[in-house]
């Protein structure tokens, strides 16, 4: 039955798009942990509902939409927060229900929009296409180019901002390319794991990691495990026991986040 | 820049932050291969005025030079000027090791040199902290923490060297090593220190010149010249009932 179900080409797109999402939701998700910015992924990923919902309204690919919408949402975030003295969580405050309160007045000026809600919010593999593979690659390079020329300032930003900032890093430059970054992986991840659910899948493996290992590398080396375990275990669990995909990649994941507390807990006992 | 230039130059520096002043006009000069420390109570401006140095606040008025480069363009001397913040604060989740510190200054992609390692481990040796190099931050006491950061400060052989209250929240016999170690580190290598310091003991032993700042320079020169009960007092608000003040 599992090996039948790896023939099918849609299963095979969205495990390959969800194997390659996985990994950097996973190495991002350190970042997004360490800098306690968990509420910033929950408003780029609700945003790219308004996003949606103004592609469908304008006829255009709503996903592709959805990308344009949280990188901007992603670079006036990161904007206010140069020029403005509010606290990050005091912006996102603004903004999050903001852009949800557009997504949803759109949605309801949109005929047909409400069918594929469920979708949207809790992802749905069989929309998993091979255009998005070939964006999810692409994603991937850039990502990962950016994460290997400036994966160490980054990580010292992370530790203390102004000790970077006296390094002549400059800091708000790093600060918006993380977060467009992060939006576009959040945006391009909304298929596989749903609008509701894409912080869960950035913060928990980074989460589980965080609990289990002492060292940076480790964290990341561990947080990319448990990204891949989760997607893995859960998209095939959701084709074989015809489960919503997004639910169930979560529920794995959060199930390996569980052991590891235990795991952490009975290790400083 | 000629062999006489001071390694930092401030001319009327005024910092309005929140439209309230915190720095009024001061005009000052830190000589090179010198300890200079600046003294002031609580809400003086002490660490507005450091960081308005090195940049890291919005654009103010008036100028200041660093090894004869304006602060606005600090990226291109920032690799000869090292800073160590007032107590970090690591978070005890933060999964960063001493040496992991390290291996974020090395220009290398990943890792670090066999020559980078070396000179961490010389660098922890002299701050007496060998020991620690697999060990994470947030197990480390405020001192161990601030002998890591002056050891990962002196990585790319800076010339100037900034510090907020190097000794705050240590013990006093901590507090004595940290100085003792910086005093030992200026000399050997004949840097520029700028400090700020609550201590005035630590002042008076270690300082070749001494900026008394409570948003005004209200003194600036010799400790043993230009302190007194009076300043003090003035500068303070109340008598400073602990200071041993020798005129030499």
């Amino acid at each position: 039955m599992m090996l039948e179900l790896l023939l099918f080409p849609f299963f095979q797109r969205a495990l390959i798009t969800g194997l390659i999402l996985g990994v950097l939701m996973a190495v991002l998700g350190v970042f997004v942990v360490l800098r306690r910015m968990s509420f910033f992924a929950d408003a780029i990923g609700h945003s790219a509902l308004t996003g949606i919902a103004l592609g469908l309204l304008l006829k255009t690919d709503p996903f592709f939409a959805a990308l344009v919408f949280a990188l901007l949402v992603a670079a006036g975030i990161a904007l206010l927060r140069h020029y403005s003295h509010l606290h990050l969580d005091t912006l996102l405050g603004v903004f999050f229900p903001a852009a949800v309160a557009l997504g949803v007045i759109i949605v309801q000026l949109t005929p047909g929009f409400q069918t594929d809600l469920v979708s949207f919010l809790f992802g749905d593999i069989l929309t998993v296409s091979n255009v998005d593979i070939v964006t999810s690659i692409i994603i991937a390079i850039v990502v990962g180019v950016i994460l290997v020329t400036s994966g160490k300032r980054l990580l010292l930003i992370t530790f203390n901002e102004a000790l970077a900032r006296s390094q002549g890093i400059a800091v708000p430059r790093y600060e918006l390319l993380f977060l467009l970054m992060l939006a576009a992986v959040i945006a391009i991840s909304i298929k596989l794991v749903g609008i509701i659910l894409i912080t869960a899948m950035i913060v928990i493996p980074a989460a589980t990691a965080q609990n289990l290992t002492r060292s940076m590398s480790s964290m990341i080396g561990v947080s990319v495990a448990v990204s891949l375990i989760a997607v893995l275990v859960g998209m095939l669990s959701s084709a074989l026991l015809s489960l919503p995909s997004g639910p169930t990649v979560v529920l794995v994941g959060a199930t390996l986040f569980a052991t590891s507390f235990l795991v952490a807990r009975l290790r400083s006992a | 820049m000629t062999v006489t230039t001071p390694a930092i130059s401030v001319k009327h520096l005024t910092v309005i932050l929140d439209d309230q002043t915190i720095i009024d006009d001061i005009s000052f000069d830190v000589p090179r291969g010198q300890t200079t420390a600046i003294i002031g109570p609580n809400g003086a401006g002490k660490s507005v005025l450091v960081k308005s140095i090195l940049g890291l606040l919005p654009s103010q008025h008036g100028t200041v030079q660093i090894l004869g480069t304006d602060h606005k363009h600090y990226r291109k001397i920032a690799n000869q000027v090292s800073y160590i913040p007032q107590s970090i604060e690591v978070d005890k989740n933060f999964p960063l090791t001493v040496r992991g510190l390290f291996l974020l200054k090395s220009p290398q992609r990943f890792g670090m040199s066999s020559v980078e390692e070396q000179r961490m481990n010389t660098l922890l040796k002299l701050v007496s902290m060998t020991k620690a190099t697999t060990d994470r931050l947030n197990t480390l006491s405020g001192g161990q923490i601030q002998r890591v950061l002056l050891a990962y400060s002196l990585v790319n052989k800076p010339t100037i060297l900034i510090l907020d209250e190097p000794a705050a929240g240590i013990d006093i016999s901590g507090q004595e090593t940290i100085y003792a170690l910086l005093q030992r580190i200026q000399e050997q290598r004949k840097l520029t220190l700028l400090l700020i310091s609550h201590e005035l003991d630590v002042v008076m032993r270690y300082a070749n010149q001494v900026l008394c700042l409570n948003k005004k320079l209200l003194c600036a020169g010799l400790p043993r010249e230009v302190l007194s009960n009076e300043l003090l007092t003035e500068m303070y608000g109340q008598p400073v009932g602990h200071f041993k003040h020798n005129h030499a």
